[in-house]
Order: C-alpha cells, then structure tokens, then sequence
C-alpha cells in the first residue's frame, strides 16, 4: 500500500482499521508496522475525529417501545387480516397469561385508565394530555394502514 | 440473503408468522434502525415512526422472502433508507423551517459530567445534521452503521470511489465545523 493511499482510506474510513475495506487492512497494517511518523500522526488526528463522532450517541429502544412497535406490525399487516398469521398474532397478543409485551400493554392500558380518573378528579385541566397521547397511538396505527394499501 | 446470513433464521421464523420472532427481530434490529433514521432524520419521533413502518413491511413480507440476494440486514437498511429519503424530500417540499437539529433542553439537575457529555453529542449532532444530503448518509451508513464500503456504495446506489469522496469530504467539513463551534460560542 502506498502512503498516498493510506491516507485517502484514513480520510474517509477513520483510525480504525476494522472499518477499512477488507482487501487493504492487512497492508495498511504492515505499513503501520514500519513506523512511519507522518502516517501516524495522520492516524492520531483522525482518531480524534472519530472519539468526536463517537460522542453522537443513539438511545437504545426499551422494552416498551419495542413491544410497542412489535404489537404494532402484527396488527396492522394487511394479508394478516384473516390468515393464520394473524390469528397467531391476535391470540398472543391476548393471551390469558400475558408475556412481557402483553403485560406492558396492560401497563399502558392502566396509566391511560389513571390518567383518565385524576382528569376527572381535577375537572378539565388535564384532559388535553390524554387526548395527545390517544392521538398519537391513532397516529401511528394510521401510518400502518397506509402501508398495508401498497 | 446469503447462507451465511446471521438473521436467517430468525427471519425464516418471522416468515412463518411466528409472533415471538418478530418480537426477537424487533429486538434484534430496532436499535440499528433507530440508529440511522434518527441519525438521518434528526427526530426521534419521526426515526420510531420509521422503524415501525420498517417492521410492519418486514411483517408483510417475510413470508414471500426470496432468499439469494442481499443480506437481510442491508434489505432492511434499504426499506429505512427510502422511508428517510421520502420524509427529508416531503420537508423540503413542505419548506420547513424548524431547525431539525435543535438541540433538546438539558436537563435541570443532571451530574456535570453527563451534562458535558450530552452537549458533546448535541455538538457533533448538530455538525452532522449539517452536512450535504449525500455525505450525511455515507457518513451514517458507513461509520454509524458500520456497513462495508461496498455495502454502503450499494445502498446509495454510487461507486465505491464516489462513497470515498463522499466520506473524505463529510469528514473533513466535519472537522472544521467541530473547530469552529467553541470559537462562535466564545465570541457570542
């Protein structure tokens, strides 16, 4: 591997070689080997960008969202409709002992139900909030509907 | 898919309607989902939107899956990719004005070091929202996502030397907005 060419991977792959292109990582090693101090000094500052990248971190889902999300597929596929699939679906989804997704749906369930009663409680002051958050399940459902049209 | 596809038999299982593995799947995959439309998107409501539609398709289709071609991973990055690609062109169609890449309100009370840490992550956020289209998306998919530069060149459709260019220059403007930031907030 040629130097120039070392530098073009390190300008747009970064310091780690395991994001370098198979067939190259290996010579670009052997290069790293020899020590030569300009390419490593390359190498310093695009590891540095990289720790700058890395700092972009994505929440993880929780268990919620992905049972959410999961309940949410199952029940809007279309040719699930009246197929076996679907019956499946429906019948784990409601499942007199429910999983983790059940339960949290159940969950879900409760805190709207709740919501509901101190809304009652305190009179009108609150019932906006669930109306947002029943409309945003609407929302949701609706989406997959269109998907279920294609 | 390939033989040696890590997500075919989980996907085998969602094919034939299966719920738990399409709970397995969503579970497997949805953070890898997340990861790029929010990265893309700059939302977090909008990337879950995304990732729903994605499994929703996945749902559909699993059943009629065609092994031989892609691996499932990149098909799935393809299905999130053009539900990105549809939601940016309907924001530059509806000229938005919001700044997608606003950051959100620290919270009141959070250690110091998580704060500096999550004002570190909104900076870089910030950079990366900014760039071109076509480099944010080679950045993603090829750094975020950790896809092979083939893999990457393949999902947009472009050359493995255009991904490259892409890529030097998503960094490169990268580097310099990261540089410039602490100068503009001094000088504010």
């Amino acid at each position: 591997m040629t130097p120039e060419r070392f530098l073009a991977l390190l300008e747009s792959c970064g310091a780690d070689l395991g994001r370098w292109p198979d067939a190259e990582r290996d010579a670009a090693r052997a290069l790293l080997e020899r020590g030569p101090a300009d390419l490593l000094a390359a190498r310093a500052e695009a590891a540095a960008l990289d720790r700058e990248l890395d700092a972009h971190a994505i929440a993880a889902p929780d268990a919620l969202l992905i049972d959410r999300i999961a309940g949410a597929a199952m029940s809007s596929a279309p040719h699930a409709k009246g197929g076996a699939q679907a019956r499946r679906a429906r019948s784990w989804w409601r499942a007199p002992f429910p999983s983790r997704a059940g339960w949290a749906l159940t969950g879900l369930a409760g805190a709207f139900a709740g919501a509901l009663v101190v809304s009652a409680a305190l009179g009108d002051s609150y019932p906006p909030a669930a109306a947002d958050w029943q409309k945003r399940g609407t929302a949701f459902s609706d989406r997959a509907a269109d998907w279920s049209e294609e | 898919m390939n033989d040696d596809d890590p997500d075919a038999e989980l996907l085998a299982r969602v094919g034939r309607g299966e719920p738990r593995a399409v709970r397995e799947m969503v579970e497997r995959k949805l953070g890898r989902l997340l990861s790029l439309a929010e990265r893309l998107l700059g939302r977090r409501s909008e990337a879950e939107e995304v990732a729903q539609e994605v499994f929703v398709r996945l749902w559909k289709q699993a059943p009629t899956w065609q092994p031989g071609r892609a691996r499932f991973d990149t098909w799935l990055h393809r299905v999130a990719l053009n539900l990105c690609y549809d939601r940016l062109r309907r924001r530059r169609d509806e000229a938005a004005d919001d700044d997608v890449a606003e950051a959100e309100a620290d919270p009141a009370g959070a250690p110091d070091a998580l704060l500096e840490a999550r004002q570190r992550g909104q900076r870089v956020a910030r950079a990366v929202a900014e760039l071109p289209q076509r480099q944010r998306e080679a950045l993603v998919l090829q750094y975020y996502q950790q896809l092979s530069n083939s893999e990457a060149a393949e999902l947009m459709g472009i050359g493995i030397e255009a991904l490259e260019s892409l890529l030097v220059r998503a960094r490169r403007s990268l580097r310099e907005r990261l540089a410039a930031e602490p100068r503009r907030n001094d000088d504010a």
